[in-house]
């Protein structure tokens, strides 16, 4: 069965997060992310401030982790910073589609100032 | 141009706008994005009016927006003894060389216009008493309103004939040096009068921003500092003594250092610099946060705060007891400084505690997050490293051996 993450997005900080508890360290470096956890081979926490093109477009070049197909739960945030439920959606693919995801948030929340 | 201007000249023919139809405009989309940065809004708008119409009364563009910012119900919006203020401020770093909109203005340039009196003056190496006489009744004008930018290019090309045949862009530099310099005597002079004990540098961020300026942006420096510097510019007697009291010595490396450097502070710090002195109250000196190099800092605010606090990466990452002692530890001892690779008007600070820092132009932090790759992050959205500590060391180390070794 998938697993489930949560995709955040505050200010310009994002984050995929998810249940799993525990580190394995950096020693899989993905370049221009700021913080990147692994535990069992499986992608525990991803966040950064930004997602340039450059990140995208490397995705590519990134181990099999980010081929795991998930459901990601993304609840938008109120100008107070409040989640909003009734807005809430899911996308259900891989860690790529949830990047592109957060890269066009992200895109939007630029254009509306 | 500003999201809001450009909406509004798409979406109107604001040239069959009259300027008070404009304003209502600019205020009601202002109000629908109360987000936006009042003080960007406020520079784009003095730019749009310059070019809107150069003949519009500058007191008419201050009554109307005035009464209209006085009789709007947003809370947001300050009142016009802040606005104008800003105004002025704006328009001095956009480089809107005419915007005499208030009596308030007149006043500040009053003070550079007796400064103007006493102070050398140059155009490449000419410094005789015709053309500083020249050049001091054209600026004067400039002060008073009389030209704008455009017009002030003429007038200089008219008086000094003999530097008809000289770049646009360099004689342009010159004079902006000049009056940059002496409207920012004129509002030293301003606070050294009203008994100020501090002044704030405030530059202009973008891709063109010089290190000298970053170093310096948002610094707050004491009047006390900056007086021996004003006071060898308004007394020089050569034009050498002029230039060296004018101290561009550290436009490439930037200042360092908590202290200001002695005759050293009062911008413009180089040739086409943009970066001005504010006035600043006692009491508002009292409530700034204070990086290690003097510079005002401050959360962005509350979601911001709130994300420091509660997410993991920010505050959970450290051992700090809360987001304002998070913030004191980071700035308080910075081990590297840059442009942030996204955005050139923002600066990406690594504190010597490996937390990174952004930092919107206005000194807001827009993020505080401990990264696991720590200094490959950092270097990732860097894209040009002004200040690294480290760097410096190493520098002064050598420097010294070097000494001890005669070399």
């Amino acid at each position: 069965m998938a697993r489930t993450l949560i995709i955040d997005i505050m200010g310009l900080d994002w984050y995929i997060e998810s249940t799993l508890k525990g580190d394995e360290g950096m020693d899989k470096a993905f370049p221009m992310v700021a913080n990147y956890s692994l535990v069992d081979g499986q992608i525990a926490h991803l966040h950064s401030y930004t997602l340039p093109d450059k990140l995208l477009k490397s995705c590519n070049d990134y181990g099999k982790e980010f081929l795991e197909r998930c459901s990601f739960v993304y609840v938008p945030r109120d100008d107070n910073g409040e989640p909003v439920q009734k807005d809430g959606k899911v996308i259900d693919g891989d860690f790529i589609d949830a990047l592109v995801f957060i890269y066009k948030e992200l895109e939007k929340k630029a254009k509306n100032g | 141009m500003n999201s809001i201007l450009t909406r509004l000249l798409k979406a109107k023919n604001y040239e069959k706008m009259s300027l008070d139809e404009l304003i209502d405009e600019y205020i009601a989309l202002y109000a629908k994005n109360a987000q936006s940065n009042f003080n960007d809004l406020l520079s784009e708008l003095m730019i749009f009016l310059e070019k809107y119409d150069q003949n519009i009364s500058p007191e008419t563009v201050e009554s109307i927006f005035a009464s209209k910012i006085a009789s709007s119900s947003m809370s947001a919006v300050p009142s016009s003894a802040v606005l104008i203020p800003l105004i002025y401020e704006k328009s001095m770093i956009e480089g809107v060389i005419a915007p005499k909109v208030t009596a308030q203005f007149g006043a500040a340039d009053e003070r550079a216009i007796s400064a103007l009196e006493k102070r050398m003056m140059w155009v490449g190496n000419d410094s005789s008493t015709r053309t500083q006489e020249k050049l001091k009744s054209i600026f004067a004008d400039v002060y008073e309103g009389k030209y704008t930018h455009d017009e002030l290019m003429q007038a200089l090309r008219e008086n000094f004939t003999q530097y008809a045949d000289m770049e646009v862009q360099k004689l342009k530099v010159a004079a902006d040096f000049n009056l940059r310099q002496g409207r920012n005597l004129g509002t030293l002079s301003r606070a050294i009068e009203q008994g100020d004990t501090y002044v704030q540098i405030v530059a202009k961020m973008d891709g063109k921003t010089t290190n000298v300026c970053r170093s310096m942006h948002l610094r707050v420096i004491k009047v006390s500092t900056l007086k021996k510097q004003f006071d060898a510019i308004v007394n020089a007697t050569s034009v050498d003594a002029a230039k060296e009291a004018s101290n561009l010595s550290f436009s490439k490396i930037g200042v360092w250092s908590k202290e200001v450097p002695p005759n050293f502070g009062l911008p413009p710090f180089h040739m086409g610099c943009r970066t001005i002195v504010r006035q600043m109250s006692a009491d508002q000196v009292e409530r700034m946060t204070l990086d290690e190099f003097g510079r005002e800092y401050e959360i962005l605010d509350k979601k911001t705060y709130n994300k420091i606090k509660d997410k993991k990466d920010h505050l959970g990452a450290s051992k700090a007891k809360s987001v304002e002692a998070l913030m004191k530890e980071t700035l308080g001892s910075i081990a590297k400084e840059g442009v942030h690779a996204g955005d050139q008007t923002k600066r990406t600070i690594l504190g010597d505690n490996g937390f990174t820092a952004i930092l919107d132009k206005n000194g807001k932090i827009e993020t505080l997050f401990k990264a696991g790759r720590g200094l490959d992050y950092f270097h990732d959205n860097a894209s040009e490293v002004y200040y690294d500590k480290l760097d410096i060391a190493y520098r002064s180390i050598g420097q010294r051996v070097k000494k001890w070794l005669g070399l």
